[in-house]
């Protein structure tokens, strides 16, 4: 096939979801936003044409690869945002031999989600909202896996982060969802400052940098950064795949809808860390301590997620878990080099952990002591994996380090929000005697007393 | 010289707003308690219609002063950012007015108020427009004490709670010491071209000195910046002068404080090191907040210190990202203090502690919030995350420790406003609703005008991005 239809074909890929959320944001102003008919109408046409036109790329880069053994990288998309004194960022978008497995994924799973979740908010106040949510991370998620530098693969990772909040909190009138989503949506801002000063080193230790320019070779980092620049990428990565010891939100995360649940920290989300690991180790020289860091967190993930998966009393939490261990052996797979296997591992994993939280809500329907039920969950830790692995009173000291465990990673907001929050109230407080000071003004009461209405 | 360069001039500008201004008081005087808008935007459509005239009038000469040998006699402060930021500004300027007019509510006094905000925009666009340090501080003189006026006026005829004055007298104790340092390098100046007072280098660093405390109290910036708190928490009938105050103060910022402190790069420890803490501080500082109008206010101390430090601590082309960052504050800022207005006017909220689920009743405002400070914190797709990559992209490389801070920052500033974003529009609904709380057509307009303006040049930044791109150099 032609070049130039292939790219044409390829950025419809991007531009179809790009097309589909600029219709639902017009639509959201019209009475045309409660007619679920046509919302799920402009949704699967959009989801159905960039799956078809992913395909059609994927067939034909598996059709060059067996005619030249190699496949070259396909721009999609260049679109420049501005240029301005010797820099310039430009939002270009491409396909290439490993990504486009990527968004083969992201395609297929949005698809499933969508039809599954046709059904499962039919008549819900929220159907609008969460499909525009869904198309919106779907852009987001297209621009982290298609994107063609880190600088962009920092602007879906934006896009990604919000849209999980936005999604956990979906069912706004309680309060739980709202802290759930205020602490997942911590977790990502602080991953996030590893991306965002990573991608700028990297663009200013290598002007221009496009993934898959040297082919098979890697940029050398600078000396001095050499250590930091992987580092960073390996934080950010940590807090999007609920690494340890980021892993808290992931429970915390399944309160959102179980369709946006299965799509988020089943399928894409939770995987887009391991996405930015596969590219940062294709692109640059990861030096030897980095990889090793990298692997002790796989190993140590893995670990804290199985115990912790054992003793969870709902199935979704327990799903979350293995979902987090797994992520963890991805995470050693690419220390070790071993990017294909981790790839097949990702898709492998990323479809069952789909189908499973799926499935969850038919399961909870059906058994409806299972969710909730610690007696239950005793009895079904006790038949798992450990007693096979460990035997007599150990298997006891084992079940109550990670009940322990558990209840911790559950425990409240983190200590350093808390501590945060203490340190402002103290400047606020010597901001309002401050002021007192100054003007004679009573402004050193605290908001607690006056309530929600001031 | 063409025949429109008159009419385009700057000048033309003030002398139709202070028209407008002696018009709204002559009809004031003559009780016609009726008001209709009519007037009041007929003057904002002329006034942009010649903004618009002026965009192909500019030109840009480089200064010929070198202000570290002549500190006295270096009137060229004000030329430093001229021209095109002129022309930026200028637009800005309108755009305010034009919401000011539309948001104002038809009440006791309107006219009063209307007329205080064309007089405000005369000496806002005299300052745009002069180009004599001089009467860029007599302009600067008569428009804070013009502020301070505006807030006990309204702390006696709008405020009704116990801390009507505070903020007033915050305002005046601040910009009182701005008046009288900026009163101290006139008199200066006066002493020096008229012969009585010897040049020396000693008066000089007064002069410096005076110059940088007043426009660092303009602008409120770390640690002069204890009146810009409880100034954001202003009655909904003057919503917008906190962001007439604040583009007084970044024409502070950028005509005389960033030239001085550009200039004198062996103090640059001292000009960075402050911002660095106060955008620390500024984000601390909010992240405790629960006061739904102190959201705008210290969201712009955060970034008036990030403005400072692309001045002072990085090259000349960082100026383009401390322009992009004042545009952008200004724009955000009116979006979030639009917003704030209309949850007290409808709901009476003020604070915020648990969720209060207005995004139950309106979504756009909720959008309006969620858009506007995404922007403010640098969210991609927005007005805020070009600045940010300008900034970023000048700073990195060269001082990588700045890049960390600032993104430290961001990151902070973002949970806060989204945590504030889920207690104000998420939860059960605790407040009651009825018709007449729902949003009228002039406060759509705004709303969406915002939001366009925000998204729009957040996508395409390149009409903006090289219209500034010059200035630095």
């Amino acid at each position: 096939m032609n070049s130039t239809v292939l790219e044409l074909i390829g950025s419809v890929v991007f531009i179809a979801p790009l097309v589909t959320l600029i219709l639902l944001s017009f639509i959201g102003w019209t009475p045309l936003k409660s007619r679920e008919n046509v919302i799920k109408g402009i949704v699967a046409t959009g989801q159905s044409v960039a799956l078809f036109c992913a395909l059609v790329v994927g067939v034909a880069f598996v059709r060059q690869y067996f005619s030249t053994g190699r496949i070259l990288p396909l721009a999609v998309i260049h679109h420049p945002l501005f240029s301005f004194n010797h820099h310039s960022v430009d939002f270009n978008l491409q396909l290439d031999g490993m990504n486009i497995w990527f968004v083969l994924m992201a395609t297929v799973l949005s698809n499933i989600v969508g039809v599954f979740s046709r059904h499962y908010l039919h008549r819900d106040p929220g159907f609008y909202r969460f499909f525009y949510l869904i198309v919106l991370f779907l852009v987001g998620v297209l621009i982290v896996f298609m994107g063609s530098s880190f600088q962009i693969i920092f602007m879906g990772w934006e896009f990604v982060g919000i849209t999980s909040a936005l999604l956990i909190s979906f069912f706004t009138l309680r309060r739980e969802t709202i802290d759930n989503a205020l602490h997942a949506f911590w977790a990502y801002r602080v991953s996030d400052i590893g991306l965002l000063v990573g991608s700028f080193l990297v663009a200013a230790s290598i002007p221009g940098h496009m993934f898959g320019e040297l082919g098979a070779h890697r940029y050398p980092v600078p000396s001095e950064l050499a250590l930091i620049i992987p580092l960073l990428f390996l934080f950010s990565a940590m807090g999007k795949s609920a690494q340890f010891p980021y892993s808290s939100w992931l429970p915390r995360a399944m309160e959102g809808p179980t369709s946006s649940s299965a799509i988020f920290y089943g399928g894409l989300s939770i995987h887009a860390g391991v996405f930015l690991l596969l590219r940062m180790r294709s692109e640059l020289m990861v030096p030897t301590p980095v990889l090793v860091v990298m692997a002790a967190v796989g190993l140590v993930s893995c670990v804290y997620g199985v115990l912790l998966s054992q003793v969870q009393s709902d199935v979704k939490s327990a799903l979350a878990y293995a979902s987090l261990s797994q992520v963890g052996i991805m995470f050693v797979e690419i220390s070790l080099g071993w990017s294909q296997i981790a790839i097949l591992h990702c898709i492998g994993h990323a479809f069952l952990r789909t189908y499973q939280i799926l499935k969850c809500s038919s399961i909870i329907h059906q058994f409806v002591d299972f969710e909730d039920a610690h007696q239950h969950d005793i009895d079904r830790a006790k038949a798992g994996i450990l007693p096979l692995l460990i035997a007599g009173p150990r298997k006891g000291r084992l079940f109550s380090f990670s009940f322990d465990l558990a209840l911790r990673a559950a425990s409240g907001p983190s200590d350093i929000v808390t501590t945060l929050e203490r340190l402002s109230r103290f400047f606020q407080r010597g901001e309002g005697r401050w002021l007192a000071l100054i003007a004679g003004g009573a402004t050193t009461q605290n908001p607690r007393q006056r309530g929600i209405r001031e | 010289m063409n025949n429109w360069s008159v009419l385009s001039s700057g000048w033309s500008l003030c002398i139709l707003f202070v028209g407008a201004c002696l018009v709204e008081l002559w009809r004031e005087r003559k009780r016609q308690l009726y008001y209709s808008r009519g007037f009041a935007l007929s003057v904002a459509i002329i006034a942009g219609v010649l903004v618009l005239l002026q965009g192909g009038s500019h030109s840009s000469p480089a200064p010929n002063d070198d202000l570290t040998s002549n500190v006295l006699s270096a009137s060229t402060y004000v030329s430093y950012i001229r021209f095109s930021a002129d022309y930026v500004f200028s637009v800005v300027s309108i755009g305010i007015l034009a919401a000011a007019i539309l948001f104002c509510p038809t009440a006791p006094s309107v006219r009063v108020r209307m007329s205080r905000i064309f007089a405000m925009q005369a000496l806002i666009f005299g300052m745009i427009h002069v180009r004599d340090i001089e009467w860029f501080l007599v302009l600067g003189v008569a428009l804070t004490l013009e502020f301070i006026f505006a807030v006990w006026y309204d702390s006696k005829n709008l405020l009704d709670d116990e801390q009507r004055f505070t903020r007033a007298r915050a305002l005046t104790a601040y910009h009182g010491v701005a008046v009288g340092a900026m009163s101290v390098s006139l008199l200066l100046r006066l002493l020096d071209q008229t012969g009585v007072l010897a040049h020396t280098a000693t008066l000089g660093m007064v002069d410096m000195a005076c110059l940088c405390v007043a426009s660092a109290i303009s602008f409120g910036i770390f640690p002069f910046h204890g009146w810009v708190l409880p100034f954001f928490s202003t009655p909904r009938a003057t919503v917008f002068l906190p962001v007439m105050c604040i583009q007084a103060g970044l024409l502070f910022f950028f005509r005389v404080y960033a030239p001085i402190v550009s200039t004198y790069n062996h103090h640059s420890l001292i000009f960075v090191g402050i911002p660095v803490v106060g955008i620390l501080y500024a984000a601390l500082l909010f992240f405790g907040e629960s006061r739904l109008k102190r959201i705008p206010g210290n969201l712009y101390l955060s970034h008036v210190c990030l403005m400072a430090i692309s001045v002072v601590g990085l090259d000349a082309a960082s100026f383009t990202a401390a322009i992009l960052d004042g545009v952008n504050t200004i724009v955000a800022t009116l979006g979030l203090l639009g917003v704030c207005a209309l949850l007290h006017s409808r709901f009476g909220v003020r604070g915020v502690l648990v969720p209060t689920g207005l995004g139950t009743f309106f979504p756009e405002i909720a959008v309006c919030y969620l858009v506007c400070v995404l922007s403010l914190v640098g969210f991609p797709g927005t007005l805020g995350f070009i600045e940010e990559e300008v900034l970023l992209g000048q700073a990195v490389g060269h001082h990588n420790l700045l890049v960390a801070v600032i993104a430290i920052a961001l990151t902070l500033n973002g949970f806060s406003s989204f945590r504030l974003f889920a207690r104000v529009f998420m939860g059960q609904p605790v407040l009651g609703h009825d018709s007449e709380t729902k949003l009228l057509i002039r406060e759509r307009l705004i709303i969406y005008s915002i939001i366009a303006v925000i998204i729009l040049n957040g996508l395409a930044p390149s009409f903006i991005v090289d219209s500034l791109s010059h200035i630095g150099h």
